[in-house]
């Protein structure tokens, strides 16, 4: 298959009154459509700077950042966030629409489009209710359906489960995951958590600590039918985690 | 609800908490209660000179005499008048202003010292300006409480506006909204609490600006009605406006209330 989102050659700087500081320090990959790919680097070594890249949210210093050939700042991309950020002044349904809304398409075939994934994910009888009256892992699905609404060409996760605690986080992993794939959306999940890369991804990217670069990408063999939570109880998990986490220390 | 769900304890407990509520409100009321008896009866028996501390009865007279004349229900209607007039303008100007402030970073940082000398300016010194700049009448006494109200509006609606949460702003962006759609479907929501507690702060300081606006410069008004009976050493009149006032001041909060609790439920 061919290549979907290109990074080439891709620098970045942080202008502050102190300074001019190197983030983002010539990072080169491809990933193709249909992937799952998970950055996984030590904190605050640029992962969220490089997920703003690809939304088009910053404008690389250097280099270039192609989807599906045309460029990021024009193309539709989905971002979902640590935590769900739902309005609580809207309803359920009405906050799925808001992308629709803003892009002002909000034509028949989408809203159809909006109904069948309620209603596939289990969210059609929570469709007028207020998002504080659902629990934490609820409101990421519909945080995950809000950004679907609108067909991204590619979906960004930075850290979206880091704000739960670890009973629901693991369930909210199977959940996403297999929304995910259900709906064929290539993927760019951010986390420090090495076990939660290893759950989900089909390829892990392991980053430098600042400046970001890439340091190694681990190709993930696991049997295409497992949930994350399976994947955990699988041997060579283990493997990996050792792998990465043996990467990551020499980071520090 | 279904009485017959709960366990006889927590029937117990809410009856405990319905009988607080009550027992609150009877202790509300005979507060009053007391303090006007006991008003009444010091005046009655001489401990108070009735001349400076006028009583509950003469007060209510006053007010049927008022009334009788026709001059009660005046000075009300126009210092109400002034009032909402002031608090409308204040708090729909101040609020674009606001929204102005937070459109543009640059007119911000540009207007920054300007609003904090404005907010620290005592604005009663600025009463003999207003009235040589916009004359000694009703208009003067609604600028007296607009400019007492703006200040405290501007500042508390940009700071709603100003604090909120990034990742909002940069979820509307990732959609790919305009500043415009930020604005209309983030920012003004999100700030919708914040701007019932400043209509809140504006009902109390409305009134501090009427008031004042009316003892500089009034021809009628509860203000003038004060000023007027304290003259001539009326002083049931001063009280039966004051009355007034505390009743006109406590039933536009309640209105205020009534629109926070619509709000909330939203
Ligand atoms: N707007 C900004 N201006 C200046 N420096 C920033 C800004 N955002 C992030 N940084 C800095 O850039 C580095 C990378 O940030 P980030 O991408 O958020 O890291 P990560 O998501 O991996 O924790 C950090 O050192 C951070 O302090
Ligand atoms: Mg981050």
């Amino acid at each position: 298959m061919e290549n979907y989102l290109i990074f080439d050659h891709v620098y970045f700087n942080y202008f502050t009154k102190t300074g001019e500081f190197n983030a983002i320090n010539d990072l080169n990959f491809n990933i193709k459509k249909g992937e799952f790919i998970a950055i996984v680097g030590p904190s605050g070594c640029g992962k969220t700077t490089i997920l703003s890249l690809v939304a088009g949210l910053l404008e690389p210093t250097e280099g270039k950042i192609m989807l599906d050939g045309e460029s990021v700042k024009t193309a539709n991309i989905g971002y979902m966030f640590q935590r769900d950020h739902l309005f609580e002044w809207r309803t359920i349904y009405k906050n799925i629409l808001l992308g629709l809304e803003i892009k002002s398409k909000r034509v028949d075939a989408d809203t159809a489009y909006i109904d069948e994934l309620l209603v596939k994910y289990g969210l059609a009888d929570f469709k007028n209710k207020h998002p504080s009256e659902l629990s934490g892992g609820m409101r990421q699905r519909v945080a995950l359906i809000r950004t679907l609404a609108v067909k991204p060409k590619l979906l960004l996760l930075d850290e979206p489960f880091s704000a739960l605690d670890y009973q629901t986080r693991l369930d909210v992993c199977d959940d996403v995951k297999n929304i995910i794939r259900q709906e064929k959306q290539t993927a760019i999940l951010v986390t420090h958590d090495i076990s939660e890369a290893i759950s989900m991804a089909d390829r892990i990217f392991v980053l430098t600590s600042r400046p970001a670069t890439l340091k190694c990408v681990e190709q993930l063999e696991f049997d295409n039918a497992l949930t994350p939570f399976k994947r955990r109880e699988e041997k060579h998990f283990s493997k990996y985690f050792n792998k990465i986490w043996e990467e990551l220390s020499n980071e520090k | 609800m279904k009485n017959n769900n709960y366990s006889p304890k927590y029937i117990k407990y809410l009856k405990k908490i319905k009988k607080d509520t009550v027992t609150t409100k009877i202790y509300q009321v005979l507060i009053l209660a007391l303090f006007l008896v006991l008003w009444e009866v010091l005046v009655q028996v001489g401990v108070l000179d009735a001349f400076f501390f006028s009583s509950p009865l003469r007060i209510c007279t006053t007010v049927v005499d008022l009334f009788a004349t026709g001059n009660l229900l005046h000075h009300i209607f126009i210092t109400l008048g002034e009032t909402l007039l002031g608090f409308a303008i204040a708090t729909i100007l101040g609020t674009l202003i606001a929204i102005a402030l937070w459109w543009s970073n640059k007119l911000r940082s540009v207007l920054d010292p300007y609003i904090v000398v404005l907010n620290s300016l005592p604005k009663i010194a600025l009463g003999p300006l207003i009235i040589i700049w916009v004359g000694a009448g009703t208009n003067a006494i609604i600028t007296m409480c607009v400019l007492i109200c703006i200040v405290i509006t501007i500042l508390s609606m940009l700071s709603a506006f100003l604090n909120c949460d990034k990742d909002k702003i940069l979820l509307m962006q990732s959609f790919g909204a305009s500043k415009f759609q930020i604005l209309t479907k983030l920012i003004l929501p999100n700030a919708l609490v914040e701007f019932i507690s400043v209509l809140k702060i504006n009902v109390g300081m409305a009134w501090v600006g009427t008031i004042m606006g009316e003892y500089l410069v009034s021809k009628a008004g509860l203000g003038y009605l004060i000023v007027y009976g304290s003259q001539i050493f009326k002083l049931d009149i001063v009280l039966t406006s004051t009355v007034v006032l505390c009743l006109l001041a406590g039933g536009m909060y309640f209105f205020v209330g009534l629109l926070e609790k619509k709000v909330k439920r939203i």
